[in-house]
C-alpha cells in the first residue's frame, strides 16, 4: 500500500504542493488584511482590499478544501481507468489500487483540515491581540466558512451538553472524511458504469453525470422512506436518533461506510471488467 | 512452461480466441504471427494474466494465471500505457516497487545502450524512443516468461537490432520469451519456433529450421503463401455464396 500511496503522490505531488503553498499564502493574505483593516481603519480602499483578501480566502475555502480530497482520487481513477494506465499491469489487485486512491484523498482532506485549524487559530490570535470590534466581526465571517466543522455546531446545539473544542475537532473531521469518502466513491462508482456502458468519451461524461443525479434521487427518496416509516411506527426520529449524545456522528458514520462500502464494491467490480476489455 | 488448454475469450459478439490448444516450452523464443485481429494480443494480455473473462486453464509453472502472475510474467504491451509526466528514471522507480524481479542496474544498462537519456520526460520523446524505454523496462526483469506485443513498432533500424541483439542476449534454457509482431521478417533470425494464428486459433506451429526445410521458403514466405491462399479461399466461398443467392 505504501508504494502506491507513494505512486500517486509522484503523480499529484506539484498540484498539491501549489494546494498547501497557495492555502498557507492565503492564510497569510488573511492575516495581512486584518491588520491593513486595523492600522487604516479610516482608509476606504485598504478597507477594500481587506475586504477583497477574505473573500478570495472565503472562495478558496469553498471550493478547494472541502473538494480536494475526493477531486484527487477521482481524477486519478479517471484516467486510470480511462487509458488503463500503467498500474494494471502491476501485480496489484484491483480493489487496493481503489483503496490507495482513496486512503490518498483522505490523506489531503486530513493535511487540508490541519492547515486551515492552525491558520484559524494563528489568525484568531492575532484578531483577539489586535481587539479592534470591526476586525473581529470580519474574523467571524472568515472562521464560519474557513471553519467547514457545520457538522460539529450543529451537534453543539442539539445535543443536550454542548461539545467540548477537542471533541468538535473531531466530530467534524470525522463527518468530513466520511462525507469526503462517500462522494469520491459514489462518483468512482458512476465513472465505472459510465465507462462500462458507453465507449464514447462524450457519452461517459452525460452518463457519470446521470448517474449521480440518479442516485442523488434514491438517496432522498429512502431518506424520506425512512422517516416516514419511522414515524409510522411511532419512533420520534428528533428525540431518539438526532437529539441523542453524539447520535449524528455514529449515524453519519455507520450510515456512511455501509453506504461506502457498497460503492466500493461496485466501482471494483466494474473497473475489473472494464480493465479486462481489449478495446 | 505455458499451458494454454481450450481458452477462448470472447468481447460481445466477437470471439477472439477459439478454444486454442498450446504449449510454450523454456528455451525457445517464439514468434507470434497472424493477421490483423487474429487473436494475438488478446492470447498475449490472457497470459500475462490481463484478461479475467476468459474460458478455458492458461498455466503457467504448474499455477494459473491471474492478477498475481503479472508478478512472474513480463509483459510489454503493444502501446504505452505509462504515465506521460515520468522520466525512464521514475519509471525505473516505479518498476523497481511494483516487480520484485526488476534489476534497476540492467534497466540503466539497456537505457544507456539505446543512447536515452534518463532524465527527459517521457512526453518529450518520440515513440520510437518511448518504445525503447518500454522494452528496456521489461526486458530487465528477470522473468522466466516475457510477451513482447509489437516490440519493434516505431523502432528506428539500429533501434531493431539492439532488440534482436538483446533478445538473443535474454535466451536461457529457463525462460520462454513470445514476440508477437507483424514486423516477422526483422524477427525470424532471433526466433527459433513460430505459432500461427487465424481467427483465435493456431493454424501452424514449429520449429523454423525444420519449416523452412520442410517447405521450402522462409517462414515469412510461409506465411504470405499461407494467407494467401487463405483469402483466396474465403473470396471463392463468398462468391459462391452470391451465385447461391
Amino acid at each position: 500500500m505504501t508504494k502506491l500511496l507513494k505512486n500517486e503522490w509522484q503523480r499529484y505531488r506539484l498540484a498539491i504542493i501549489i494546494i498547501l503553498s497557495v492555502t498557507a499564502g492565503l492564510g497569510l493574505l488573511l492575516a495581512g488584511s486584518i491588520m491593513i483593516s486595523d492600522m487604516w481603519k479610516d482608509n476606504d480602499f485598504m478597507a477594500e482590499l481587506a475586504g477583497m483578501g477574505s473573500s478570495l480566502m472565503i472562495l478558496y475555502a469553498m471550493i478547494v478544501i472541502p473538494y480536494a480530497g475526493y477531486i484527487f482520487p477521482i481524477i486519478s481513477y479517471a484516467t486510470d481507468i480511462g487509458k488503463k494506465g500503467m498500474i494494471f499491469l502491476t501485480p496489484t489487485p484491483t480493489w487496493k489500487v481503489i483503496l490507495s486512491k482513496l486512503l490518498f484523498g483522505l490523506g489531503l482532506y486530513a493535511v487540508l483540515f490541519a492547515e486551515t485549524k492552525i491558520i484559524i487559530a494563528l489568525v484568531s490570535l492575532q484578531a483577539e491581540s489586535i481587539g479592534n470590534e470591526e476586525v473581529t466581526d470580519l474574523f467571524e465571517i472568515m472562521t464560519s466558512v474557513l471553519d467547514f466543522s457545520l457538522y460539529a455546531e450543529i451537534f453543539s446545539d442539539t445535543t443536550e451538553e454542548a461539545m467540548t473544542p477537542v471533541m468538535s475537532l473531531i466530530a467534524s473531521f470525522i463527518v468530513g472524511a466520511v462525507s469526503t469518502l462517500m462522494s469520491a466513491l459514489q462518483f468512482m462508482a458512476c465513472i465505472a458504469l459510465a465507462r462500462y456502458s458507453a465507449n464514447s468519451v462524450g457519452v461517459q461524461v452525460v452518463l457519470v453525470l446521470v448517474f449521480n443525479w440518479v442516485i442523488g434521487i434514491i438517496q432522498s427518496v429512502l431518506l424520506v422512506l425512512g422517516m416516514v416509516i419511522l414515524a409510522f411506527i411511532g419512533v420520534d426520529i428528533a428525540e431518539s436518533v438526532f437529539f441523542t449524545q453524539g447520535g449524528i456522528t455514529a449515524v453519519v458514520a455507520v450510515g456512511g461506510a455501509a453506504y461506502s462500502a457498497l460503492m466500493y464494491f461496485i466501482c471494483t467490480k466494474l473497473t475489473d471488467k472494464k480493465v479486462n476489455l481489449v478495446s | 512452461m505455458l499451458q494454454l488448454e481450450n481458452v477462448s475469450v470472447r468481447f460481445g459478439s466477437q470471439t477472439a480466441l477459439d478454444g486454442l490448444w498450446h504449449t510454450f516450452e523454456p528455451g525457445h523464443i517464439y514468434g507470434l504471427v497472424g493477421p490483423n485481429g487474429c487473436g494475438k494480443s488478446t492470447l498475449m494480455k490472457t497470459c500475462a494474466g490481463l484478461l479475467k473473462n476468459f474460458t478455458g486453464n492458461v498455466i503457467y509453472q504448474g499455477k494459473h494465471v491471474d492478477t498475481s502472475a503479472r508478478g512472474r510474467i513480463a509483459y510489454m504491451p503493444t502501446h504505452s500505457v505509462y504515465y506521460r509526466y515520468m522520466t525512464p528514471e521514475d519509471m525505473g522507480s516505479f518498476y523497481e516497487d511494483f516487480f520484485p524481479d526488476f534489476s534497476r542496474t540492467e534497466y540503466r544498462n539497456m537505457l544507456n545502450y539505446f543512447g536515452l537519456d534518463a532524465n527527459q520526460r517521457l512526453y518529450n520523446m518520440s515513440t520510437g524512443m518511448v518504445a525503447k524505454v518500454r522494452a528496456a523496462a521489461t526486458l530487465s526483469r528477470n522473468a522466466g516468461l516475457i510477451l513482447l506485443d509489437e516490440p519493434l513498432n516505431g523502432m528506428d533500424l539500429l533501434g531493431q537490432e539492439q532488440m534482436r541483439q538483446i533478445l538473443l542476449s535474454l535466451k536461457r534454457p529457463d525462460r520462454s520469451i513470445i514476440v508477437a509482431s507483424h514486423m516477422f521478417g526483422q524477427l525470424e533470425a532471433v526466433c527459433d519456433r513460430v505459432v500461427m494464428m487465424n481467427a483465435g486459433k493456431v493454424i501452424l506451429f514449429g520449429d523454423i529450421q525444420e519449416m523452412t526445410a520442410q517447405y521450402g521458403m522462409s517462414v515469412s514466405d510461409l506465411y504470405c503463401h499461407t494467407f494467401a491462399q487463405i483469402l483466396q479461399a474465403q473470396a471463392q466461398s463468398q462468391a459462391m455464396g452470391g451465385m447461391k443467392q
